[in-house]
Order: C-alpha cells, then structure tokens, then sequence
C-alpha cells in the first residue's frame, strides 16, 4: 500500500470536510421548506389573533403539522417529497440539547421584545406583528443561524 | 492503536463519495453524482465497488411516479472511513510537527 504524502492526506481530509458541508447546505437550504414553515406560523399567530376562538383546534392542527414534517423529513421518501435529496445523519452530526436551545432562542426573544412593545405602546393585533416577525427570522435568518450553530457546535 | 489507511478509500472519487455518506443517513444519487462530478455509469461503478464490500447500502424505489435510488454509508463504511481519517490526520500531524523540529535554514 502506497502512504500518501503530508500533502495528499491534507487534500483527502479537507475532501472529508467538504463533503460533510456539503450536506449539511443542502439540508438546510432548502428555502422553499423555510417559506412554507413561517407562513404556517405566521397564519396560526395571525389566526389566533383574529378569532380567537379557533386556538384549541388551531393548535392541534399545528402541532400535527408540525409532527407530519418532522416525520417526513426523517425518511427518504419524504424527504424527496418535500425537496430535499439528503437526510442529515444525527449519528454524525449529533446536535447538542444547547445548540437546539439556542436556535429557538430568537422566536423567544421576538415574543418578549413585542409583547413588551404592545404592552408599552398598547399597540393591536400583537399576535400578527410576532407571527410576521417569526415568519421573517425563519425564511432569511433561521438556515444561516443554524449554520453557524453546527459549525460552532464543531469547534466545541 | 495505530490507524490504518483503508486500501479502498485510498481512492479520491471513493473518498469523496463516502465523505458525503458519512454526514447523511440516506442520500439519493443523483445528489451524490452531482455533488461528486460523475457520471451515472461512473457513480455507479464505484457505488457496485463499496457495495460489494459492505461500505454503502443501496435501496431503490419510487416518489410518485418516479424511480430513486437512495445510498447509505454501513457501520462497516462508518468505521473503515473513522480509521481512515484517523490516519490521515496523523500524516498530517506528523509532517507538522516534523517540520516545527526542522532547524531554519
């Protein structure tokens, strides 16, 4: 067996590394998925906001629809259904409890920034100013964020 | 334990293929051809290659109307891509630190 030179083998893991980007860009950036999703969330806080009494079925809708994403996204054919070619491994690329955290920590923080402002300045309809926000942050922040989250989860 | 370097890795096209695997459960082919610039026959040849010796598992079937093919790296693939790595990043690490010892000219 031929060893390869300090060069090749520099060459051969930097191939390693792009490869696993690789997939990971094309996990996340499926943008279409992202404008799917925030105009879920942005019609149920609108929704919700509008007529109220449609929030307990509303709810179970969402949560269903949230449980019929996840599940496709875990198999291959609902993966290909919904666009996506790859399905990210989590034996290796395994997300930390933290990072997954810090991920829903913005929609946190959006809800506390505008629940203060609408308390402060008495302004109405809150719930359509968070979904928009929520929607916002989900179609042109969220596959960056979670980005940076997995590379920085790798320095760790 | 020294790592060793896996024969069938030493392949670049191989290398490449297996390093897409490694980050995916299930990955359709026509990613991993255009991810890693072959052909369908070309791909194909060497998916047979590390099928044949249980690093990638092949599964076929249809969206709609439509047939795929999926691939997936086996543990088998997994551990033979692990030690690979291991010994390559230990050439690498070698050469480095031979190179820190070398005196400046």
């Amino acid at each position: 067996m031929t060893e390869p030179t300090p060069e090749e083998a520099a060459a051969a893991l930097r191939t390693v590394r792009e490869g696993r980007d690789r997939v990971i860009r094309s996990a996340i950036g499926s943008r279409w998925l992202s404008i799917i999703g925030s105009l879920i969330v942005f019609g149920y806080c609108a929704v919700n906001d509008l007529v109220p009494a449609t929030r307990p079925w509303l709810t179970w809708a969402l949560l269903a629809v949230c449980l019929a994403l996840v599940i496709g996204l875990r198999t291959r054919v609902g993966s290909s259904l919904l666009g996506r070619q790859v399905t990210v491994s989590s034996r290796s690329l395994p997300i930390a409890v933290k990072w997954r955290l810090l991920y829903l920590a913005p929609i946190f923080g959006i809800a506390i920034v505008v629940s203060l402002t609408i308390q402060l300045l008495h302004v109405p309809h809150g719930g359509i100013y968070y979904g928009a926000l929520a929607g916002l942050y989900i179609i042109f922040l969220g596959p960056r964020f979670q980005w940076w989250l997995l590379h920085r989860q790798d320095e760790d | 334990m020294v790592a060793e370097l896996d024969q069938l890795l030493l392949d670049p096209t191989r290398l490449a293929i297996v390093s897409l695997l490694v980050a995916a459960d299930w990955a359709e082919f026509g990613f991993v051809r255009d991810s890693v610039r072959l052909s369908d026959s070309a791909l194909s040849k060497q998916v047979t290659t590390l099928s044949k010796n249980d690093y990638v598992e092949v599964r076929k079937g249809y969206v709609g109307k439509r047939p795929r093919t999926w691939l997936n790296l086996t543990d088998n693939g997994r551990t033979a891509l692990a030690e690979h790595i291991a010994a390559l990043q230990a050439i690498a690490d070698k050469a480095r630190s031979d190179g820190a010892h070398q005196p400046r000219g």
